[in-house]
């Protein structure tokens, strides 16, 4: 009995042993969770806050990070690169956050979308309703006749007084140091600047505000007769046709609609008009506001009851397609109004222009006076119809630039400038762009590159040392005739990067490099005649003058994450002996050519297999340099010399002449000459396919004198004008098909040139890549093969040494 | 500490004379070598991603180690309660705390061998790149951890039965369980778990370690699970006094 008991005991007095031990543990744990001791063994700190990261959370008081974290995140996420490891990131993302929040020294204030809550939606909704982008994994439901991907979020958003920034992804551990100082220091810039544009932020948010009541007041009339067609499947007033229905509820809606959208045209005239011209942002936020009144006054007048004019659409259907398109002018309004929220403070980049580069504004004055164009065309009809035609290719050209700058930059949040090559660039322009000029830079603008360089502002050059023309439109000789498809020719363009670079020790080479193995497709246009009327087609060729790079310096912020990239027509670009050999510098050779590419001195071949076959048939003796970076104590071009004068700008406005340069202006240039100092310049050999238009080139020999009479060479000039427009069309289309990802690249270009002194080593902290050395397929079996045999066999081997060991000894014991 | 020592070194001695540790330790480095070379299903060539890292194997390892630990730790007791050589052990001036301590750190020894032969990999990456060597030491801390906390398992399965088969297969199903499966059940048992129990994941804990991070809550978390397992084991020896 006594023996049973003691049994008992024990096993209970094990059980609350190992019971209160777990329940130690639990808590032990649970405490810990709390704690942040850790040791960050990697090199370069990665996973530690740095000095710079620590004085940004401390600088700032009372923000709010509202972390936006799903419950179920996937273990991976696909991406073009591959999957990406996401096991453990919330956690990282947590930890990252909760770091800050230390640092700061409860200046910052860490909260959790809680999908608790009722009425907020799940922390997907509130995450995308707070500016977060979602991602999708590869997890799917069947939901009816659809397959739908789960979204997830993760990131978060920062709010500063009357300023908030947003972190949309969060994916990348190494980077969030990186991206969350980098928004740190934006805030604390955001709200000092948004302080001094108060006026136009706040014109902004009106002109925001008007559109966005009209347009939920109209979205919400439009849709009424779905809601109520769902539910109850009834129709209104008899109508079964969805479109009348709609027309229906909206009449019945008018007032109300009136009442939320009439407003908008004083809005645009008022607040917009005074906005207008302050900021690049506003004047995009004005015109698509001003597009939006345009759709509603249409809308209304379709909901008026009134007769349809001739060639007009029904009443029913114009207020279906007039509703949508109101919705979509209203996410440009929207998304026009937080750029310009997000405007204060965001630097800007500054683009040469004026040498036939890729340069993308309007230009400022019409290339006629209008008062001018109006007296030429009185004395004769001819000659006002050629500077009609002359000034509707301007506008063309001016569009164009205009859009491109837009679509490229504006609405992407980058603040652009034009700095003419008689401009002197502007403090507030934090680097500068010179992308692919086709003609000499003069001495003056070199000198503005020159100071911009040495004062520190990032430089970024791409070159285009040869245009390829497959197809070259031709103006007729004789008049009358069509334009006919000429020659196809590799042109040297006049540009004189390599003698402006070269005092900085780069090297920019001139001649052509070609790739017979990795190349991306050319597209080539052709005209072809079928039935007296002409055609064109278009077929694809591998084209070994767009070779496609994909060995890069991991280490460099710019080339990271890019796997390929195709360089259209590119040349190279080395560091001089000189550059390489100074320990001052550090020299990146970010972007380099394949092993299977070659250079050849230019002008080569352009049809695609006839230069395929001058490429097989020449060795190859690549990699070569494509893109370089390098940072240091740059010494000036221009010590020594004497300063250029700015030059005088050209008089095309008699009713706003330009500032003619001064003496006293020049003095002080001299006085502030810099001779040296420390700055950054990238070097990419290639125009990355963007070709650059300009008035100038399309209306070359534009001379207004030319046109005081009339006579047939002024045709012949205009056919000239038409071909060169058409010309750059089809030399942009050449290459189309590689836009987009190139375009991603210069976005990187940018962000890499704009980005704070101070985040430039933490970004470089964050690049946990590094690259192997080249390891050729022999070496890498015969790696492999060491590895996986050596190691095995080794232990074996020390198995075979003890067991016979063991054996002699016990030899030895039975002797 | 010396009887730990005396049963640690012994225990080791024995390991290393029976073929066991050579086949689980070839086992061992052949599967990492061709998953740190040629990934799942040889889907991530290591030369293609062209990257110096020794990342793989951190994530591959504690896989392979999952496996190969319950079958060195299947023997430690069952073996010893097979034969009767228990009875002789307790005997001895030592307590069952002891007993379970040195056969654990005899099989740590082991997997300090195993790990210590897999440095050909980080050599090999050393040898064609610039690796983070400080994440390389911290991988292996956390391997070494893991692989203790693997092992602690296993010896708390020997200890529940007298035959090594079913020592080896209870520890491989606490191991892989506690490895891959904290999540899933979570998630089963809790529609939402809160990320706190989340935690529980050693795949969660062992995360840190292979970016190059020692935190003191993964240390923590692994000698928790670590001791509590020594604890169960002690008390299992016990056991025979209430049996």
């Amino acid at each position: 009995m006594a023996e049973t008991t003691k049994k008992s005991n024990g096993r209970i007095d094990a059980l609350v042993m190992l019971g209160a031990a777990v329940g130690v543990a639990v808590l032990v744990n649970a405490l810990a969770v709390q704690t942040s001791v850790r040791l960050d063994l990697t090199e370069q700190q990665v996973h530690t806050l740095s000095p710079a990261s620590v004085e940004a959370a401390k600088a700032l008081e009372d923000v709010t990070v509202t972390a936006f974290i799903s419950k179920k995140l996937p273990d991976t996420l696909p991406t073009p690169q591959g999957k990406v490891p996401l096991k453990g990131i919330d956690r990282a993302f947590r930890d990252k956050l909760a770091e800050y929040v230390r640092a700061g020294g409860g200046k910052l204030k860490l909260v959790y979308a809680d999908d608790g809550t009722p009425n907020v939606g799940t922390i997907e909704e509130q995450g995308e309703a707070a500016k977060l982008e979602a991602f999708s994994s590869t997890d799917a439901q069947v939901s009816g006749n659809t397959l739908k991907f789960q979204k997830y979020v993760l990131g978060a958003t920062f709010h500063y007084k009357t300023v908030s920034e947003v972190m949309p992804k969060a994916l990348t551990p190494g980077f969030y140091e990186f991206e969350i100082t980098q928004i740190l220091l934006r805030l604390k810039e955001k709200y000092e600047q948004s302080q001094l544009m108060k006026e136009p932020l706040a014109q902004g948010k009106a002109v925001f505000d008007g559109v966005k009541a009209c347009n939920d007041a109209v979205q919400k009339a439009a849709k009424v007769e779905e809601v109520k067609e769902q539910d109850a499947g009834l129709s209104l007033k008899g109508s079964n046709d969805p479109g009348q229905k709609r027309l229906n509820a909206m009449q019945a809606a008018a007032a109300d609609l009136d009442k939320a959208c009439a407003p908008v045209a004083g809005l645009v005239s008022g607040d917009g008009a005074k906005l207008k011209g302050k900021n690049q942002f506003g004047d995009h936020l004005v015109e698509n506001a001003a597009e939006f009144d345009k759709v509603w006054q249409e809308l209304k007048q379709a909901t008026s009851g009134q007769a349809p004019a001739e060639g007009q659409l029904p009443p029913a259907l114009a207020v279906q397609q007039l509703a949508l398109l109101l919705d979509q002018l209203f996410h440009e309004v929207d998304h026009a109004h937080q750029t310009l929220a997000d405007s204060p403070g965001r630097k800007a980049i500054g683009f040469l222009c004026g040498h036939d580069e890729f340069c993308p504004f309007a230009e400022s004055t019409p290339l006629v006076d209008p008062s001018v164009a109006a007296m030429m065309g009185q004395s004769n009809p001819m000659v006002k119809q050629i500077l009609q035609a002359a000034t509707q290719i301007s506008q063309a050209v001016d569009e164009t630039n205009a859009k491109i700058g837009d679509n490229l930059f504006t609405k992407r949040g980058y603040s652009i400038r034009r700095i003419g090559p008689e401009d002197v660039i502007p403090d507030d322009v934090a680097a500068l762009i010179v992308y692919a000029p086709r003609k000499p830079l003069g001495e003056f603008a070199r000198y503005q590159l020159d100071q911009a360089l040495l004062a520190g502002k990032p430089v970024v050059v791409l070159a285009q040392a040869w245009q390829i023309a497959l197809l070259n439109m031709q103006a007729p000789e004789d008049l009358g005739n069509e334009m006919r498809a000429d020659w196809s020719a590799m042109l040297a363009t006049a540009s004189n990067l390599d003698e402006v670079l070269k005092p900085y020790g780069v090297e920019l080479g001139k001649d052509p490099i070609l790739d017979s193995t990795h190349v991306e497709t050319v597209r080539v246009t052709g005209l072809v005649n079928k039935g007296g009327m002409q055609f064109q087609t278009q077929q694809d060729f591998p084209y070994a003058l767009i070779p496609v790079a994909s060995d890069f310096d991991r280490g460099h912020a710019l080339t990271r994450s890019l796997s390929s990239l195709s360089l259209p027509y590119t040349t190279s670009v080395e560091p001089s002996k000189e550059l390489a050999a100074n320990k001052a510098f550090e020299v990146a050779k970010v972007i380099s050519s394949s092993t299977s590419s070659l250079k050849k001195p230019g002008p080569v071949p352009v049809l695609p297999q006839t230069l395929k076959k001058m490429v097989l048939d020449s060795p190859a003796n690549g990699p070569h340099t494509l893109a370089l970076a390098v940072q240091g104590p740059f010494k000036s071009a221009f010590a020594g010399k004497e300063i250029p004068k700015r030059p005088e700008p050209p008089t095309t406005d008699p009713q706003h002449p330009p500032q003619k340069p001064t003496e006293a202006e020049h003095a002080l240039a001299k006085r502030t000459f810099k001779a040296e100092g420390k700055g950054k310049l990238l070097v990419i050999a290639s125009n990355l396919g963007i070709e650059g238009l300009s008035r100038a080139q399309v209306l070359a020999g534009f001379d207004l004198s030319k046109f005081q009479q009339f006579s047939p060479e002024a045709i012949k000039t205009f056919t000239e004008w038409q071909a060169n427009f058409q010309n750059w069309q089809i030399r942009i289309g050449q290459v189309s098909h590689l836009l987009n990802e190139n375009l991603q690249f210069l976005s990187n270009i940018l962000d890499w040139a704009s980005a704070h002194e101070a985040l430039v080593a933490i970004r470089s902290k964050g690049d946990a890549r590094r690259p192997m050395d080249d390891v050729d397929p022999d070496k890498q079996k015969s790696l492999r093969l060491g590895a996986l045999i050596g190691s095995p066999l080794l232990l074996i081997l020390l198995g075979l040494v003890r067991w016979r060991l063991r054996l002699a000894r016990n030899r030895g014991l039975k002797v | 500490m010396k009887p730990i020592w005396i049963l640690a070194r012994r225990e080791l001695a024995a390991t290393f004379d029976s073929p066991i540790a050579y086949i689980a330790g070839a086992v061992f480095l052949v599967a990492t070598g061709l998953l740190f070379f040629f990934g799942l299903g040889g889907t991530d060539d290591f030369f293609a991603a062209r990257e110096a890292t020794v990342r793989p194997l951190f994530e591959y390892a504690p896989w392979v180690l999952a496996v190969i630990l319950p079958a060195v730790t299947m023997r430690l007791l069952a073996e010893e309660k097979r034969q009767g050589t228990l009875e002789l052990l307790v005997t001895l001036p030592v307590t069952d705390l002891q007993i379970v301590l040195g056969k654990l750190l005899g099989a740590v020894g082991f997997l300090v061998v195993a790990l210590a032969m897999t440095l050909v990999l980080p050599a090999l990456v050393l040898s064609i790149g610039h690796p983070d060597v400080g994440a390389i030491v911290g991988g292996y801390i956390g391997l070494l951890l893991i692989g203790t906390t693997f092992l602690a398992l296993g010896v708390m399965a020997s200890t529940w039965t007298q035959n090594q088969i079913v020592a080896f297969i209870v520890g491989l199903m606490l191991c892989v369980f506690f490895w891959t499966a904290t999540d899933a059940i979570l998630r089963l048992v809790l529609d939402q778990p809160p990320p706190e129990l989340a935690l529980l994941s050693f795949q969660s804990q062992f995360a840190d370690f292979a970016r190059g991070v020692v935190d003191f809550r993964n240390v923590l978390y692994f000698l928790s699970v670590t001791t509590l397992a020594v604890l169960a084991s002690t008390y299992s020896l016990r056991s025979r006094h209430w049996q």
